[in-house]
Parts: C-alpha cells; structure tokens; sequence
C-alpha cells in the first residue's frame, strides 16, 4: 500500500470511528433519558425526592442526541429529501445536481462549523453559563453543533466526490 | 412591501433547494444563513444563528418525540404489535369486509401506541396483505384501508407530529395530545363505516364472511393476553396526562419503559433487538428533529423581515369572514401536502398560520388540530405521499403504483369530510382536553 493511500485509509477509520461513537452516545443517551426521567416519577410520587436535574438535562441531551446522530444519519443518506424532481433525471444529471448539492451543503457545514467553534471559544473566554438552575457553561452545550457539522461536514465531502466520480463515469459510458 | 421581496426571497430560496433534493435540513439551514447574511445584518448574525440551532430543540416539550418513537421501534420490532392484529381479528369476525376493518383498527390501536404513520404502514402492510391476497380481497381494499389505518398515528396520541407543531406552535402539548384522540376516533369510524358499506354494496370485492361465530366469552379469552400490553401502554401514555400525574415528557418515557419491560415479559425482547430498537429510536429522532433545528432562526428571520406581521396584518385586514381565511390556509396545506414532507410544512405552515388564526380569534388547540389534519392527509394525496412509498415497497409488485394511489382516494375524501365536521362542530377537538385533570 502507497504511503498516501494508508493515511487515506487510517483516516477514513479514524472518520467512521468518531461516528460510530457519536451515534453510540446518543443511543446511550436516549437509554438513560428513559431511566432518569421513570425514576424522577418514580421519586416524586412514592418517595418524595425526584431528580432535580432530570428536566433540565433531558432537554440538553435532546439537542445532543440530535445533532450528534446526524451525521451517521448522513452516512446513511437517511435524511429527509424531496425527490419529485431529480428522480426524473438520468443517473447521470442526478449525480451531477446530488454532488453540487454536497458541495452547498459542505460549504454551508463548514461555515456553521467556523462560526460555531468561534461562538463556543468566545463563551468559554467569558464564562457564560445558561440561566437555569444547574448553570451549565454555555460552551459546553454549544460546541456539539460544530462538532456535529464538522463530522456533517467531512461526510458530505466524501459523497461530493463519490457522485463526482458517477456523474464522470456515466459521461464517459454515455460517450 | 420590502417585507415581500423578503418572504419571495426566502421561500424562493427554500423552494429552490428543497426541488435540487438538498436533504430539508440542510435546504433550511443554507435559506437561514442566506436570510440571515441579506435581511440580518451580514456575518454578524451569525452567531445567532448558531445559537438558535441549539436552543431550537433544546426545549422540554420537545423531548417525548424520541421516547414516542422508541415505543413504537419496540413494538414493531419486538413482534408485541403483531399479537395486536390477531386479537381485533377475533372481535371484527362477521364484519363485513373483516380484514380491511381490521387494518383500521389495528391501525387505531397502534396511532395509540406509536407515533409513526410509516412504521405502522410497514408493519400493517407486511403482516395483513399475504393474507388478504390468499382470500381474495381486491386490491383496492387492502392498500387503501392499510394506508388510512397507518394515517392515524399522525392525529391520535401519542403523535410525534402533534408534540412538534404543539412545541413551535406554543400550544399546550399535553392538551393538544388529548384533543387528537377524538378527531382520530371520529375518522376511524368514518373509514370503517366506508368499508363496510362498500363491502355490502360491491361483495364481488371482498370475500365473504368465513369465520364460524365465536361466544363473548371466547373472544374475551382469546383477545384478552393479546392485547393486554396495549391497554397497559396506553394507560401509561394517555391514562396519566389526562389524569395530571405526569408531563407528556414523563408520560412518553414511562410509557417506553413500559413497552420495554412488556416486551421482555412477553419474550420478546433480546440484545440485538434492543440495540435495534434504540438505534433505530435514534436514527428517526435525529432526522426528523434535525429539521427543527432551523425553526427558532427561521420564525427569527420571518420576524425581523417584517414578513410575518405584515402577512397577518394582511389576513386579519381582508374584507372576508376570518373562517375563510381558515379554510384558505387548509386547501394551502393540502397542496403543499401533495409535494412535501410533513415537517417542512410545519416548519413553513407554523410561524405564519398559527398567529394567523389566534389573531383571528380561533383557539389555537381547534387550528392545531385542523393543521394536523390537514398535514396528515399529505401522507396520501397523490402524487407523492409518503405512504405510497412505503407500502409499494411491502406489497406484491403486481399491485401497481395507481392503484395503490386510486385506493387511497375515498379516505382522502373521509378525512377532508372529518376537518369540515370539526370547523363546524369545534367541540370535537376541545371538549376532551377541558377535562383533562389540570
């Protein structure tokens, strides 16, 4: 193997790794939301202690659990799209408007991804926490977006170049 | 009128996207940042626009959406939804038309266990349709009446779509879960009593009534360990938000802790069935919420244009009577319905057509619920709904894409009858939530 190409594959399972584990920490997450919040019931009625922090972390796990499945969610090319137009078109002008679109959408992901590193560095600078009982630090909750994105990001890379490769295959099949 | 050249701009540029099959997430996100860059002061947005994709779906009310949908993962998955099917088969014996009545109500009883109209098309379609095919039932009475039954799920609780339009919407989620149980029964029946009355009048196209008559003690028997889990589920869901013990949070969690301890109890349940579900739970939450990610920027940005105050200033100011304007915003999602998704029509329908309706005077709990009906019925208005798709992909493939779509037309009709009943009869979408322990 060309030195090149193991770099490309070491990063490539380094890549599928990180989403294998995103995924897995939302599942987990979702697992334990389950447990929190029945034991929270659970002790407000027959013991009377519930879990302070089961509301307000449920609603931080939930963002995680979103944000931190989607690029898997991508991988899989899972999410939601409206098709009525481009599954008319040949295979060929549908991998040429698919890898325009993952080219949008890498440029747009690596613009959330910069902006959102900057607004999480610059909470982090000022110490700014979320205005509700526990005063989580703000970063915290925030860096999952770019970090999600960044994972987006890469992802949509790699598809804007497997249907680059299509669209020139089927051209020059085409010719 | 810069507010307009705004809303053109925006929706033209969502429009745009959506049609290039950018996936809807991403064709909102990329709208906003545009929205943000022309309307909103430049980059300098920016950072807010971060934040909002955040605290979009970091809100309280959001999370039963993933519980609901691991409760309906378990059910399919464990096989527990199966046994549902098999009971209500013992009580709709001598109906005419049994097994279409069947594929109703397995489908009312599962809308009260899952809020996915998709997986419990799947499920209905792949356990009903080999058997009806064996007996001889036309075409048209299998698909369209598995495609109304799996509609439900969308209107009767517990509904994904009625906790997100509940959250954005500021309606009281709680509340509008309760108000969709009644609407939901009352297109049941709508959809039952067609079937039987098709069946009476057009027998060449089901088959007769070949189950020898069974005593009510022999049904109960038969039906009771069967159906058991569901009443339970149900309970846990349903039984404690009516009854104010819990939260609709609460209630969705303990109610897929529920299934999931039924489905260990039943046998049901092993590790790989369990990753499946969860994962599965997982993957359908992200995609689903993922879209709402976008809202808080999106009604921002709508906001800060100008756009939705100048629209219902417009609304509010036409020389009609405001139920017209109510029922223009219906036939508008109807159409929408034909071409996109459920949620990009909440996403675009709720910032604009909620305050609409409140301004008008209308409660928002009756709107909310003439706004689900309306979405739901996009899962089967030609050309593109959803469930088409999906049970196309279960059935036999001789059964043809027009079918399938002409099959679906009489309960299109039923459940645009059931929108008029409740604009005319509102009680039917408020008078159980005024029960409800507070």
């Amino acid at each position: 193997m060309k030195p090149l190409q193991k770099v490309i594959s070491v990063l490539n399972t380094i890549f599928n790794g990180s989403l294998l584990f995103t995924n897995g920490l939302s599942a987990f997450l979702l697992f334990f939301m389950v447990f929190v919040m029945v034991a929270h019931v659970i002790g407000r009625y027959f013991f009377t202690a519930p879990i302070p922090w089961a509301i307000e972390f449920s609603e931080y796990f939930l963002a995680i659990i979103v944000f931190m499945a989607a690029p898997m969610v991508l991988k899989e090319e899972g999410h939601v799209v409206i098709d009525v137009f481009t599954s008319r078109l040949k295979s060929r002008h549908k991998a040429v408007v698919t890898t325009f679109n993952y080219c949008i959408m890498s440029l747009m992901f690596l613009l959330i991804t910069g902006w959102g590193i900057q607004v999480a560095y610059k909470h982090f600078l000022s110490g700014q926490t979320v205005w509700k009982t526990y005063q989580t630090p703000l970063w915290i909750l925030g860096i999952f977006v770019p970090l999600a994105c960044l994972l987006l990001l890469i992802q949509s890379v790699i598809y804007a170049r497997r249907y680059w490769k299509i669209a020139r295959q089927a051209s020059s099949e085409d010719k | 009128m810069e507010w307009l050249i705004a809303l053109v701009t925006i929706t033209g540029i969502l429009i745009v996207f959506l049609m290039l099959g950018v996936p809807v997430f991403a064709s909102f996100w990329i709208t906003i940042a545009i929205g943000f860059f022309l309307f909103m002061g430049g980059l300098s947005a920016f950072p807010a626009l971060i934040t909002s994709l955040r605290s979009s779906i970091a809100i309280f009310t959001l999370t039963p959406v993933p519980f609901f949908i691991l409760m309906g993962e378990t059910l399919f998955l464990s096989g527990l939804a199966g046994g549902i099917i098999n009971a209500l088969e013992i009580w709709l014996q001598r109906f005419p038309g049994r097994l279409s009545a069947v594929a109703v109500a397995a489908g009312t009883v599962c809308a009260a266990l899952s809020g996915s109209s998709l997986g419990d098309c799947a499920m209905l379609a792949s356990v009903l349709t080999p058997d009806m095919r064996k007996r001889g039932y036309n075409p048209l009475m299998i698909t369209g009446p598995i495609m109304a039954g799996a509609m439900l799920a969308v209107i009767i609780p517990p509904s994904v779509l009625i906790v997100i339009i509940g959250s954005l919407g500021e309606i009281s989620v709680g509340k509008f879960l309760i108000a969709g149980i009644v609407p939901g029964l009352v297109m049941a029946t709508l959809f039952i009593g067609y079937i039987a009355v098709v069946a009476s009048r057009h027998p060449e196209l089901v088959p007769p009534v070949d189950m020898a008559p069974m005593s009510l003690a022999m049904k109960f028997k038969e039906s009771a360990v069967s159906l058991f889990p569901a009443l339970i589920i149900i309970f846990l869901v349903l039984g404690t938000i009516f009854l104010g013990v819990c939260t609709p949070t609460e209630a969705s969690a303990i109610g897929a802790f529920g299934t999931l301890a039924l489905a260990t109890a039943y046998r049901k349940m092993n590790w790989r069935i369990l990753r499946n579900c969860v994962f599965t739970a997982v993957k359908v939450a992200s995609l689903a919420l993922i879209i709402a990610t976008g809202s808080m920027a999106f009604s921002q940005l709508l906001g800060f244009t100008g756009s939705a105050s100048a629209l219902m200033q417009l609304a509010t100011g036409l020389p009609v009577p405001p139920i017209f304007i109510i029922v223009a915003t219906l036939i508008l999602l109807l159409f929408m319905g034909c071409f996109i998704d459920q949620i990009s029509m909440i996403m675009i329908g709720v910032p604009i057509f909620i305050p609409i309706a409140v301004a008008l005077g209308f409660d928002p709990l009756w709107y909310g619920i003439l706004f689900l009906l309306a979405i739901a019925m996009g899962y089967i208005t030609p050309p593109f709904g959803m469930l088409f798709f999906v049970i196309k992909g279960v059935i036999p493939p001789d059964i043809s894409m027009a079918t399938v779509m002409r099959s679906g037309i009489p309960y299109l009709i039923l459940g645009i009858v059931t929108i008029i009943l409740i604009i005319l009869f509102p009680p039917l979408a408020t008078w159980l939530p005024g029960l409800m322990i507070k």
